[in-house]
C-alpha cells in the first residue's frame, strides 16, 4: 500500500492531507475532476460529482486518467465500485452532441443510438426536438439550444456543445499594460475560458476578476454586454475598463435605471434586466440590441432566475461567468453549468493569498457580553425580533468604537444590516453612512474620498457587500448581517482583501453578542470561510484595550 | 454373531444379491455409507434386506446422485449400458480409457460404490436398480435399444423394414424379436452404415453424438428405400432411425454405438473444466477485501445501533416491512438489496433477533454488545461464519413469491435450505481459480455445472449470482478474484467436504459459532486491513479527520462527541453544539473532552473548537430537571426551613431546591398526611406542573438458543456406528427366521412379505419385464395369488398385465401382501431390458 496523501471515501469525497509531501502533486492530479469543497488548515475535502466529472471530460480528460490519479495518490485501496461509477459517469458525457450541420443548421447527433432514442422519448425533451433526419441525427431549433442542454443534463446525458459561437460584431479592444500586467492565474483563467468557449471563472474577491473580464474582452475583440449586480459596481467596471484597456468613454454605455445607453460595450444591471411591467420583461431587447460577441456575468452566484431564462435563448453567444464562489444559496449550480457553462478555472483563496495577490487577512470574532437588561429584553422578545435585538445590542457600540480607534491609522469599514444601528454608529464615530437610499452620486463621492484618504471610516449597509472596489480598506468591522448567509460573509471579507501598497495585513472583525442567536448565525456564516482556511480567533470584548483609557493612563 | 458370506466360489453359483453384498461389507464401509447418506440410517433399518431396499428408494438415490460430478455421472450412465456383474475392464473399454486412466476410473467407481449407487467388486459391478430408472432410457446421449424403438411401429411398417433386411414377415412380437436379433450384431450394423449415402451418414453421426432424438415431419412413415427422398427418409427406409411418433425420430442404441465406433461412450469429461478469467492480482483483490470487510462491519453496526435505539416491529406475517427496509437502506446510503443482505447477515450471526412474547420486535441481542467490543477482523469473522451456515437467500428479498406477495427480509420466505450447499460450492469453485485471477462468469458456471450436473434451473442461477454478490460484499472475493481470506474459507470447506461426518448439509452449527474458524479468519484478515490509527486532525471548521481506521476504543469515544460526516478508509467527524451536548449528557465533562482531544489531536486543537466545547459545557446543565412526586411551596422561607429541619418530617424525604420550594419523592397525599401529623396545615395543589423526564432506554433481547451440539462430527459418527450395530443384530435375527421358514416349507415359492422389499421387487420386475407372483387382497377382502407382468409402479399403484384375466389391471400397492419371483419355467424368455444387453 502506498503512503499517498489522498484518502478516497466511499461517499465520493476525497481527503487531501495538505502537509503531506505529495500533496501538491496529488492536488494537481485531482483538481480537474473534483470540486474543492473545503480547504481548512490540515485536510482539504474534494468531492467527485457528475458535474465535476463532466467538466473534466469537457476539458479533455478521460476516465483512465481519473482512475489513475485516484489509485496512484490514494493511501488506501480505492473502492472499486467508485472507480466503475466514475468511468460510467464520464462515459455519459458526449454521447450526444449539439453540432452545426452545414445543411440543416443546429442538430443533436448521437454517438450512441440507444441514448438518442432514450432521450427523444423523455417527456421533457421530446417537444424541443424537431424532425428526425436520420438514425443518429435530430434537428433542433436554435432557440431551444439552452433549454435542451438543461433538460439533457437533468436526464444525466449532458450534451457536448460543439455548435460553436457567432463571432458577433467586431470591435477591437486591447489591454493597456502600463505599470501592471496580467498575473499568471489571470492568464490561465482567460485561456481556460477561451478554450472552453463559455464558462465560469472562480476567483476570490480582490484577485482581479474585472481584469479577467477585460482580458477576455480583448481576446474576443467584439462588442460586449456586461451584466453586473448594481449601478455602482457597473461604474467601477467602467472605470476599470477605461484604465486597463484602449476603450474610450464613448465606447462604454451604461444601461441602468438612470441611463439607457447602448454602445459597443454596454454595462447593464441585473435589476434593470429583471424589471417587469404587467408581467412583461421590459428590457429583453437589450440582448438582441446588438450582435454581441461576448456576454460577461459578474457575480454569477447572484444571477437571478429570469436572467437564466433569458440566457437560455442566447446560447450561440460566448458567455463568461465571474464569481468568488459557486455556492448558491438556492442550489441552482446545475443551471449555471448548462446555461453559462462549465467551470473553466478555479483557484483556492489561500493559494492566491500565498502568491501575494490578495492581502493576508486576520479574522476575529469579538464576543460581547450583553448587560442583564439586554439579556432580559432578548429573552422575552418575539421570535422574529430576536435576531435584531441581539445584533443591534447597545453593548456592541463600545467595542466598535474601540476597534475603530485601534485602527485609527488604517481605513475602516463598519458593515451592518440594520439602518438604525448604522445611523447610531455613524453618529458615534462621526463617519458618513452609505445605505440603499444614498444617491449614486453621493456614494461615489464618498467612496472616492475614502480612496484618497480624506475619510478614514465609512459605515455601510449591505449595498457595499459586493463589487465595490475600495483597495485601501484594511479593516472591516461587521456588526450585523443577513441572518446566516455564508456568501455574504465571504463577500464582506473580500472588501478588505485587495493587496495593500505596504503589504499590511487586513483585519476582519465580526462583533457578536454572546449566547444569543447572533452567535449561532455567526458560526454558520463563518463556516464557508473556515472551510476556505480562514480560521477565526475568538476574543472577548473586554480583552480589546480601550485606547482612550490606556492613553489617559499613560 | 456376524454371519459372513461364503467364499467367492460359492457366490458364483448363487445369484449375488445387494443385501448379501452389503452384509459382507466391512464395518467401516457401512459406517461411511450411513454418514454419506444419513437418510438410510433413519430410522435404523432392521436388517440388510431392508437396507438394500432403502438403497433403491427413489428420493434417496436421487439425492445421492445430486452430489455426483459430471465425470462420475457419466461413469454411472455408462454402467447402466452394461449388463449387471460387469468387470472394470469392460467398463474401461466402453469409456474408451486405457493405461493409467483406468486407475482414475477405478477411483470414480470406488466413490460410486461408497455412495451405494454401484455395488459388487471389480469383476462384478452392478448399478442399483433405481439408478437405471433415474438415469433414464437414453444414457450418454444414446437412444433406446432397437426392440423398444420398434414397438412404436405398426405391423406394415415393421414388414417394410423386414423387407429391406430380407427377413420374412411374421407376427408382430416375433418380428420385433427377429429384427432386434439382426441389430445385435455390431458388424452387420456397421455394414449397413457403410451403405448409406454421405448425407444420410452425416445425419446419423449427428444423432449418434447425442441426443439420439431428432425432429422430422417425415417421422410418421416408413418409405420404400428406392423412393426415399432426402437423408431422413433414407434412414427411415433402412430402419436405421425409427419414427417413435409423428414428428420424432430416434436413433436406436445399437446403431448409435456402431456409429460411434472406437469410443462407444462418446466424449467423456473426467476432468473439471479449467477456470479462465482476468488477472486482477492478489494485492488488488486483498485490498478490495479489506475495504469490503470494513464496510460490512460498519453497516451492521449502523443498522443495529439504530434498531437498538428504536426497535422495529415486524410484519404480522413475519419479516421486515418494506418501509423499514427502505429506512435501513437510506441509513446505509445503499440500495435495498444490500440493506436486506446486511440485515440477514446480522441475523445469521445472531446479532439481531425478534423478542419473545406477544409484542414482537426486532432488536439487537446481547451478543451484539460483545461483538461491538471486538476488533474489526473478529467482528467480520463472526459475520462471515454466520453467513456461511445460514440457509438464507437474501437476494430474494423484494421479489414476488408464487402468490405475488413481496418477499420480506427476515421472513421464512427467504429461507432456502439449499443456499448453504450452493454457497459452499460456489466458494470452492471460485478458489479453483489461480491466485489473483477473477474467473469469468461462463467458466465459473461451467465448472459448477461440471461439479453438480444434476442441479439446474433459474433458482440455481440466481443463487450463484446472489452468492457471488454477497461474497464480494463480504470481501471473500475482491473484484471477482478470490481473496486470501476467501481462499482460506474455501480450503476449510474443501476439508469439510472430504470428511463425510461433516457433510450432507448438516444445518446445525455450534451454538456459540465456530470459534476456531472465526479466529482463523480474523487472523487472516488482520494483516490485510490498514493499520488502525489513534489520531485526529482537528480543523478550524470544526471537522476532525481520522486519517485511517480508528481503534475501536478511540472510535467509540470520538463518536460520543462528534457526528460522522463521511466514512470510508478515513472518517470525517463534525463537532457541533448538539454532538457535544450528547457527550456531556453521556457523562463526559468538558475537561475530559479537552483531554481526550489533546491526546488524539496530532496538530493541536483549534481555538474555535475549544470555545465551542467550553460554551456548550457552560450552558449544559444550567437548567436542571429531576423527578419529584410532590412539592411544597411557601412564600415564607423561614417556615419552609422549619419544616425541612423538623424531626417529625424526616420520613417524608423533603429536599429544598430553592428558597421557596421543597420537593418530596412521596405522593402528595402521603406528604399531606405526614405534614398534618407534624402539626402543619398544608393545602393540596392541583397536580399540574409536574415534570418527568425519562432516560432513553436501549433495548436488548436474549439471543435465542440454537440447536447446539458441541462436536457435530463426533456425535454423528457415533450415531452411524449405533445404527450399524442395530442392523447387524436385526439382520442376523431375520435370517434365522427365514431359514427356519424355508426349512419348514421345503423349497418352494418364497413370498417376500416386507413392504419395502415388495416395492423394490416390483420396480425390478418393471425394469426387467419379469413376471411375478402377486399376493393381493381384493376390494372384497379376498386374498388371491395371481401371476402378473408389472408395467409401471407409480403413485401407490401398480399397473400390470394380469395373465388370468388377460387384461391390464391396476393394483393398489397397500393391498399387495407379498411378491414372489416366478421361475423361468413359467414364461417366455424376457425381452431385452436395459440390463440384459
Amino acid at each position: 500500500m502506498v503512503d499517498g496523501p489522498l484518502i478516497v471515501q466511499s461517499d465520493k469525497t476525497l481527503l487531501l492531507e495538505v502537509d503531506h509531501a505529495g500533496a501538491a502533486e496529488a492536488r494537481a492530479a485531482i483538481a480537474p475532476f473534483a470540486e474543492l469543497e473545503r480547504s481548512p488548515e490540515h485536510v482539504h475535502t474534494y468531492r467527485i460529482t457528475p458535474l465535476a466529472l463532466w467538466n473534466a471530460r469537457a476539458a479533455g480528460h478521460d476516465a483512465e486518467q481519473v482512475v489513475d490519479a485516484l489509485v496512484r495518490h490514494s493511501r488506501y485501496a480505492v473502492p472499486h465500485a467508485l472507480l466503475v461509477d466514475v468511468a460510467d459517469t464520464m462515459d455519459r458525457y458526449g454521447r450526444l452532441r449539439l453540432e452545426n450541420d452545414p445543411v440543416h443548421g443546429l442538430v443533436l447527433r448521437a454517438l450512441d443510438r440507444a441514448v438518442l432514442v432514450e432521450v427523444a422519448r423523455a417527456k421533457r425533451v421530446a417537444p424541443m426536438l424537431g424532425e428526425r433526419l436520420d438514425d443518429d441525427t435530430i434537428l433542433v431549433h436554435p432557440s431551444e439550444r439552452g433549454r435542451l442542454k438543461q433538460a439533457l443534463l437533468k436526464l444525466g446525458w449532458p450534451a457536448e456543445d460543439l455548435a460553436g459561437y457567432v463571432d458577433g460584431e467586431k470591435h477591437p479592444i486591447e489591454l493597456v499594460q502600463d505599470g501592471w500586467e496580467l498575473r499568471e492565474y489571470q492568464k490561465g483563467a482567460v485561456a481556460g475560458f477561451w478554450e472552453g468557449g463559455s464558462g465560469v471563472v472562480v476567483l476570490p474577491s480582490g484577485a482581479g476578476k474585472t481584469i479577467v473580464g477585460a482580458a477576455a474582452m480583448a481576446q474576443a475583440g467584439a462588442t460586449t454586454l456586461i451584466l453586473v449586480t448594481n449601478t455602482v459596481a457597473g461604474r467601477q467596471w467602467r472605470h476599470e475598463l477605461l484604465r486597463r484597456t484602449t476603450l474610450t468613454e464613448d465606447e462604454i454605455g451604461e444601461y441602468s435605471g438612470e441611463r439607457k445607453e447602448i454602445r459597443p460595450v454596454t454595462i447593464a444591471t441585473y435589476q434593470v434586466m429583471t424589471a417587469r411591467r404587467k408581467g412583461e420583461y421590459l428590457h429583453l431587447e437589450l440582448f438582441g440590441a446588438r450582435d454581441w460577441g461576448l456576454i460577461v456575468y459578474d457575480e454569477v452566484h447572484l444571477l437571478p432566475a429570469p436572467v437564466f431564462r433569458m440566457t437560455a435563448d442566447i446560447q450561440s453567444r460566448r458567455r463568461l461567468g465571474l464569481t468568488a464562489t459557486l455556492v448558491r444559496e438556492d442550489g441552482r449550480e446545475g443551471d449555471v453549468f448548462s446555461l453559462i457553462g462549465p467551470k473553466r478555472y478555479d483557484a483556492p483563496w489561500r493559494e492566491i493569498e500565498a502568491q501575494g495577490w490578495i492581502a493576508p487577512a486576520e479574522c476575529t470574532e469579538v464576543r460581547v457580553t450583553l448587560t442583564d437588561d439586554e439579556r432580559m429584553a432578548y429573552a422575552v422578545a418575539e421570535p422574529e425580533e430576536r435576531y435584531r435585538m441581539c445584533a443591534t445590542a447597545y453593548s456592541k457600540r463600545a467595542v466598535v468604537r474601540r476597534l475603530v480607534q485601534r485602527h485609527a491609522d488604517d481605513r475602516v469599514l463598519v458593515i451592518g444590516a440594520y439602518l438604525d444601528q448604522l445611523d447610531e454608529l455613524g453618529e458615534m464615530l462621526d463617519a458618513p453612512v452609505i445605505q440603499g437610499s444614498t444617491r449614486n452620486r453621493e456614494r461615489e463621492r464618498l467612496f472616492e474620498a475614502f480612496r484618497t484618504g480624506e475619510i478614514t471610516t465609512l459605515v455601510v449597509s449591505k449595498v457595499a457587500n459586493v463589487s465595490i472596489d475600495l483597495p485601501e480598506a484594511g479593516v472591516a468591522v461587521q456588526v450585523s448581517g443577513t441572518f446566516g448567509s455564508r456568501q455574504e460573509e465571504a463577500q464582506r471579507l473580500g472588501r478588505v482583501l485587495r493587496p495593500k501598497a505596504d503589504g499590511r495585513t487586513a483585519h476582519f472583525y465580526t462583533v457578536v453578542a454572546r449566547d444569543t442567536l447572533d452567535q449561532e448565525y455567526a458560526a454558520h456564516r463563518q463556516r464557508f470561510l473556515a472551510e476556505q482556511g480562514y480560521a477565526y480567533t475568538i476574543v472577548d470584548a473586554d480583552d480589546i484595550p480601550d485606547p482612550d483609557q490606556t492613553s489617559g493612563q499613560a | 454373531m456376524r454371519m459372513s458370506i461364503p467364499a467367492d466360489d460359492e457366490v458364483r453359483d448363487e445369484p449375488v444379491t445387494l443385501a448379501g453384498w452389503l452384509r459382507a461389507r466391512p464395518d467401516d464401509a457401512l459406517v461411511r455409507l450411513f454418514l454419506l447418506r444419513p437418510d438410510l440410517a433413519t430410522p435404523p433399518p432392521p436388517d440388510f434386506d431392508i437396507l438394500a431396499a432403502r438403497l433403491e428408494v427413489r428420493v434417496s438415490v436421487a439425492r445421492a446422485m445430486e452430489r455426483l460430478d459430471t465425470g462420475a455421472c457419466e461413469v454411472l450412465e455408462a454402467l447402466t449400458l452394461l449388463p449387471g456383474g460387469v468387470s472394470l475392464d469392460r467398463l474401461a473399454t466402453l469409456c474408451g480409457v486405457d493405461g493409467e486412466a483406468v486407475a482414475g476410473l477405478a477411483a470414480v467407481v470406488d466413490r460410486l460404490r461408497e455412495l451405494g449407487l454401484v455395488w459388487g467388486d471389480g469383476d462384478g459391478l452392478r448399478v442399483v436398480g433405481m439408478v437405471v430408472d433415474l438415469v433414464g432410457s437414453r444414457p450418454l446421449g444414446l437412444g433406446r435399444p432397437v426392440r423398444e424403438c420398434l414397438g412404436a411401429y405398426r405391423q406394415n411398417q415393421l414388414a417394410r423394414i423386414a423387407g429391406v433386411l430380407g427377413e420374412p414377415v411374421a407376427a408382430r412380437a416375433e418380428l420385433i424379436e427377429t429384427l432386434g436379433r439382426r441389430f445385435d450384431d455390431p458388424a452387420a450394423v456397421r455394414g449397413w452404415l457403410d451403405d448409406c449415402s454421405p448425407r444420410a451418414r452425416a445425419l446419423l453421426d449427428r444423432l449418434a453424438a447425442g441426443p439420439a432424438l431428432g425432429t422430422s415431419a417425415e417421422a410418421g412413415r416408413v418409405p420404400v428405400l428406392a423412393g426415399a427422398r432426402g437423408p431422413v427418409e433414407e434412414l427411415l427406409a433402412r430402419g436405421l432411425v425409427i419414427g417413435i411418433d409423428e414428428e420424432t425420430v430416434e436413433l436406436p442404441r445399437e446403431v448409435g454405438l456402431a456409429a460411434r465406433g472406437e469410443r462407444p461412450a462418446g466424449p467423456l469429461h473426467p476432468r473439471p473444466p479449467a477456470l479462465t478469467g482476468t488477472e486482477i492480482g492478489v494485492p488488488a483483490a486483498d485490498g478490495a477485501a479489506a475495504l469490503a470487510a470494513g464496510t460490512v462491519v460498519r453497516w451492521v453496526a449502523t443498522i443495529l445501533d439504530a434498531w437498538g435505539a428504536a426497535p422495529v416491529t415486524p410484519l404480522r406475517t413475519g419479516g421486515l416491512s418494506v418501509r423499514d427496509l427502505r429506512a435501513a437502506a437510506r441509513l446505509l446510503d445503499t440500495d435495498e438489496r444490500t440493506a436486506a443482505f446486511v440485515v440477514e447477515l446480522a441475523a445469521a450471526a445472531g446479532l439481531v433477533d425478534a423478542t419473545a412474547g406477544v409484542d414482537v420486535q426486532y432488536m439487537p441481542t446481547a451478543t451484539y454488545d460483545r461483538w461491538g467490543t471486538e476488533l474489526v477482523p473478529a467482528r467480520w469473522a463472526a459475520l462471515v461464519e454466520g453467513w456461511l451456515r445460514a440457509p438464507v437467500a437474501s437476494w430474494l428479498v423484494g421479489e414476488r413469491d408464487e402468490r405475488g406477495r413481496q418477499i420480506a427480509a427476515m421472513s421464512l420466505d427467504v429461507r432456502r435450505p439449499a443456499a448453504v450447499e450452493v454457497r459452499a460450492e460456489v466458494l470452492r469453485a471460485l478458489a479453483a481459480a489461480p491466485p489473483g485471477v477473477a474467473p469469468d462468469d461462463a467458466s465459473l458456471r461451467a465448472l459448477l455445472a461440471w461439479r453438480s450436473p444434476r442441479r439446474s434451473g433459474s433458482l440455481l442461477a440466481a443463487m450463484i449470482d446472489g452468492t457471488l454478490a454477497e461474497a464480494e460484499l463480504l470481501g471473500l472475493i475482491g473484484r471477482g478474484a478470490p481473496t486470501t481470506v476467501g481462499r482460506l474459507l474455501a480450503a476449510r470447506l474443501e476439508a469439510e467436504r472430504a470428511d463425510p461426518a461433516r457433510l450432507a448439509g448438516s444445518p446445525s452449527r455450534p451454538s456459540g459459532g465456530d470459534a476456531a474458524l472465526c479466529a482463523q479468519l480474523a487472523d487472516a484478515l488482520a494483516p490485510l486491513l490498514p493499520a488502525p490509527v489513534e489520531e485526529l486532525l482537528l480543523q478550524a471548521d470544526l471537522t476532525a479527520v481520522a486519517p485511517g481506521p480508528l481503534t475501536p476504543t478511540a472510535a467509540a469515544r470520538v463518536a460520543r462527541m462528534a457526528d460522522v460526516e463521511s466514512t470510508g478508509a478515513a472518517t470525517v467527524y463534525r463537532f457541533s453544539e448538539d454532538s457535544l451536548r450528547r457527550a456531556l449528557d453521556s457523562g463526559l465533562t468538558a475537561e475530559e473532552i479537552h483531554a481526550e482531544l489533546d491526546r488524539l489531536a496530532r496538530t493541536g486543537v483549534p481555538q474555535g473548537l475549544s470555545y465551542l466545547i467550553d460554551d456548550t459545557a457552560r450552558r449544559h446543565g444550567r437548567l436542571r430537571a429531576g423527578p419529584a412526586a410532590s412539592y411544597l411551596r411557601c412564600d415564607d422561607t423561614a417556615l419552609l426551613a422549619e419544616v425541612v429541619a423538623s424531626r417529625r418530617t424526616q420520613a417524608l424525604g423533603l429536599r429544598r431546591i430553592a428558597p421557596t420550594i421543597v420537593i418530596s419523592p412521596l405522593p402528595t397525599a402521603e406528604v399531606l398526611v405526614g405534614l398534618r401529623d407534624a402539626g402543619y396545615s398544608p393545602v393540596a395543589e392541583a397536580a399540574d406542573g409536574r415534570v418527568l423526564l425519562s432516560r432513553p432506554t436501549v433495548h436488548r433481547t436474549p439471543a435465542r438458543s440454537r440447536p447446539a451440539s458441541n462436536d457435530v462430527a463426533d456425535s454423528r459418527l457415533a450415531q452411524a456406528r449405533d445404527v450399524l450395530r442395530l442392523v447387524r443384530r436385526g439382520d442376523d435375527g431375520a435370517r434365522e427366521v427365514r431359514a427356519a421358514v424355508d426349512a419348514a416349507r421345503g423349497v418352494g415359492v418364497g413370498f417376500t412379505r416386507s413392504a419395502p422389499l415388495i416395492l423394490v421387487m416390483l420396480q425390478g420386475a418393471v425394469r426387467e419385464r419379469r413376471r411375478v407372483l402377486l399376493g393381493y387382497v381384493d376390494q372384497q377382502g379376498t386374498p388371491r395369488d395371481r401371476i402378473v407382468r408389472p408395467t409401471a409402479v407409480d403413485g401407490g399403484w401398480l399397473s400390470a398385465w394380469d395373465e388370468i384375466s388377460a387384461a391390464s389391471r391396476r393394483f393398489a400397492l397397500h393391498r399387495v401382501t407379498g411378491v414372489a419371483e416366478v421361475d423361468d419355467t413359467f414364461g417366455v424368455p424376457s425381452v431385452g431390458g436395459a440390463t440384459q444387453r
